[in-house]
């Protein structure tokens, strides 16, 4: 997650109508802010009903065809 | 009166003894650091009692021994000091998953067994996690790729991946509609093409490479929680993994002659429940002869075809 | 039957406990707020006789339990959204339409075994505070102010310092340009406070704790997860999720001291709440200070970082009270 120093995105006579803590924000790269969840791709599953059904990878190599050596390697 | 220091590691930094050395596991961190078998019985003795008590025997009349052997777990970010050593369990070391396949590997030319049928709606219903294609295209189209691509869109299945035979439809406009349009596909690679080429990094790659050289024989080690629990008590290459070959035999792995029954003839979900059929799973490498002593056996990737040795419940990896 | 009330879009609690309810082929259904209101699934209440139809399965008859996991969390981005010059009205009496149907329909289940009941999916993170102090915990001195004067009293009298955070759990991450803007717990300097106005809008401040560890604990009907987030490093954020993806900070698996374990299982009982992500923090002193609970915290991270398998033991829960005589 890659941040900036605090700061806020209102001038004075905006801010003065708000709570403090809008004098603190935090600025967060947002393509390395975790929660957007840019990094992820989405299809769908008909059985949990999910519209959205995150697309993830595996913890371990899925074949005897390790990918990132398959992509690197002479023929 | 101050209560004793404790030294802990980090619960996800689990210590491993082999018989000539040990290692920890950064399971967090995805690494692993080789210790002496000494080191691990210091850490085991460790999380008994307090520093101060273990210091006396431990350093052997060098009173800085232990000191300079914890200042080096810290720096290394391994661990901490800490008081209550109560309120720190060990991390949970049980594997489960909600799928009965993790993994299908399936072999296929559009012609010989009824793909959808015979195997994509089964591994459907077996709620398998990935799927790698392995797509020969001497009678493939176009449309047959981005039917199945549509097919798995709406599945259970999380990432597809697809290890595609060039074919000259393949252009690499086609190729990005396809990955672009499927978002379950994970990594797409066009092999045996015409020449290299990168169409999104690290995931869609044209690769003159064929599939008769797979990789390299190197070790190759994969850290991680899951892979590193699971291959406690199963084989992490086999484990709840089915392959088809393209003549729809079934198999625990295209390398492998035995095959369990045909996906034309056989219903998949009933051979891969069958206990013969999973007898590998259960391969762990405490049982396998060459790696059962290794520190690093929890953490070794093992796509190697096994023989049983005359002791039972022992395997050895094949010679052929 | 099991009904699970969540969302269409991604959210990431609902499908890793889905995939062991299909896993263990028990029968659910899933419900979202398009579903009620884009007319995908047909249905029909009966307020005659208490009872609403989903594709032909009576819930009164056929539901036992119900997964309520922020159903209405989905309603800002289903209003209808057009140009019309009285849109923002339309919004405000579609909302009250919506919100009105659901709460009849918590009303009509209420005899239902529920995990997490609609009028406890958001709740006050004030009123907590008081309720945690009446079941034995201890929580930070806390007070709202809208003054520079009592602020700077406030400031003398927490000799640790003092942070400020917001009163509610609205939305506290503004998305500009390429950036996103959030509004986490802020330590105040005394600078900061000299220049703040003399009057200003109501604001929360807390004594700020000086932590040895922060501590996220799922709750699900008297068991509890906790982790530990320790964090290795001397420079530390004020609030603990800018260093979450940290090399220094470590989430792991930790117990709570029976008395603080005990106290956090009377506030629950207390709220009414069965299930919930907790905040907690212990100072260097070795007290556990409460610090929010949320009804429907995510939980998936700290499930994996301790392998402690929520997802499941969320399932089981479901499931067994499923098969309740």
């Amino acid at each position: 997650m890659t941040t900036l120093d605090v700061m806020t995105l209102f001038p004075e006579d905006m801010l003065a109508q708000l709570p403090l803590t809008f004098r603190f924000m935090t600025p967060i790269e947002s393509s390395t802010f975790e929660e957007n969840c840019t990094e992820y791709r989405f299809g769908r599953s008909l059985r949990h009903f999910s519209g959205q059904y995150i697309s993830l990878g595996s913890y371990k190599p899925l074949s005897n065809i390790i990918y990132e050596d398959f992509l690197t390697q002479e023929p | 009166m101050n209560s004793p220091d404790y030294f802990l590691l980090y619960a996800h930094n689990v210590p491993v003894r082999g018989r000539d050395g040990s290692a920890i596991y950064d399971l967090r961190g995805g690494r692993i650091i080789r210790i002496n078998n000494r080191c691990f019985d210091l850490l085991a003795t460790l999380k008994e009692k307090p520093i101060d008590d273990v210091r006396d025997g431990y350093s052997f009349g060098d009173p800085a021994a232990l000191d300079q052997c914890l200042k080096t777990l810290l720096d290394q970010n391994l661990g901490f000091i800490t008081e209550t050593p109560q309120f720190f369990p060990e991390l949970n070391l049980n594997w489960v998953l909600p799928n009965v396949l993790h993994t299908a590997i399936v072999e296929h030319n559009f012609d010989h067994y009824d793909l959808y049928r015979h195997v994509l709606k089964p591994l459907d219903r077996l709620l398998c996690r990935h799927i790698e294609f392995r797509i020969h295209t001497e009678t493939a189209t176009a449309d047959d790729l981005l039917k199945l691509a549509h097919f798995l869109s709406d599945q259970t299945v999380k990432s597809v991946s697809y290890l595609i035979q060039y074919a000259p439809f393949l252009t690499p406009r086609f190729v990005e509609d396809l990955y672009e349009q499927s978002p379950k596909t994970d990594h797409l690679i066009i092999y045996s093409a015409p020449h290299f080429a990168e169409i999104k990094p690290q995931k869609v790659y044209f690769v003159p490479r064929s599939l008769e050289k797979p990789g390299s024989e190197s070790a190759r080690y994969v850290i991680n929680t899951q892979y590193f629990t699971e291959a406690l008590r199963h084989n992490p290459y086999y484990n709840r993994k089915v392959a088809v070959d393209r003549y729809g035999r079934i198999k625990n792995c295209l390398q492998l002659a035995t095959t369990y029954g045909n996906v034309a003839l056989d219903s998949l979900s009933d051979v891969v429940q069958q206990p013969d059929f999973q007898e590998l799973w259960f391969s762990a490498p405490d049982c396998i002869l060459e790696v059962q002593d290794s520190p690093l056996r929890y953490g070794l990737y093992l796509p190697y075809a096994l023989e049983k040795t005359d002791h039972p419940g022992q395997y050895q990896i094949a010679r052929s | 039957m099991i009904l699970v009330l969540s969302y269409e879009d991604y959210e990431q609690g609902t499908d890793p406990v889905i995939d062991w309810l299909l896993y263990h082929q028990v029968p659910f259904l899933k419900i979202t707020l398009r579903d009620l209101i884009k007319g995908r699934i047909r249905y029909q209440i009966d307020i005659t006789n208490g009872d609403i139809r989903l594709n032909d399965i009576s819930v009164r008859q056929q539901v036992r339990v119900i997964w309520n996991r922020r159903l209405m969390g989905e309603m800002g981005k289903i209003l209808p959204d057009h140009s019309h010059e009285l849109n923002t009205e339309v919004n405000h009496t579609v909302r009250r339409e919506l919100t009105d149907l659901v709460t009849y329909l918590s009303y009509l289940f209420k005899d239902k075994i529920w995990l997490t009941t609609f009028d406890r999916l958001a709740v006050n993170k004030l009123e907590m505070l008081n309720e945690a102090q009446c079941s034995g915990l201890a929580v930070p001195m806390s007070r709202i102010i809208n003054n520079r004067t009592d602020l700077q009293a406030f400031q003398r009298a927490s000799a640790s310092g003092l942070i400020s955070k917001t009163i509610s759990n609205a939305t506290t991450v503004y998305v500009q340009d390429t950036y996103s803007y959030g509004m986490f717990t802020h330590a105040l300097t005394p600078g900061e406070i000299d220049e703040f106005p003399p009057l200003f809008f109501p604001t929360l401040f807390q004594e700020k704790i000086r932590a040895q560890y922060e501590i996220r604990a799922f709750y699900i009907d008297g068991q509890l997860f906790p982790t530990a987030i320790v964090n290795s490093s001397p420079n530390k954020s004020t609030d603990r999720k800018l260093d979450s993806s940290r090399d220094t900070t470590h989430f792991i698996p930790c117990q709570l001291p029976p008395s603080v374990a005990s106290a956090v299982r009377v506030f629950m009982e207390r709220i009414g709440l069965n299930t919930g992500g907790i905040d907690l923090i212990r100072d260097t002193a070795g007290t556990y200070y409460f610090l929010e609970v949320n009804p429907v915290g995510q939980y998936l991270a700290e499930s994996n970082r301790c392998n402690y398998h929520i997802e499941q033991h969320i399932a089981e829960w479901l499931i067994h009270k499923n098969q309740l005589p």
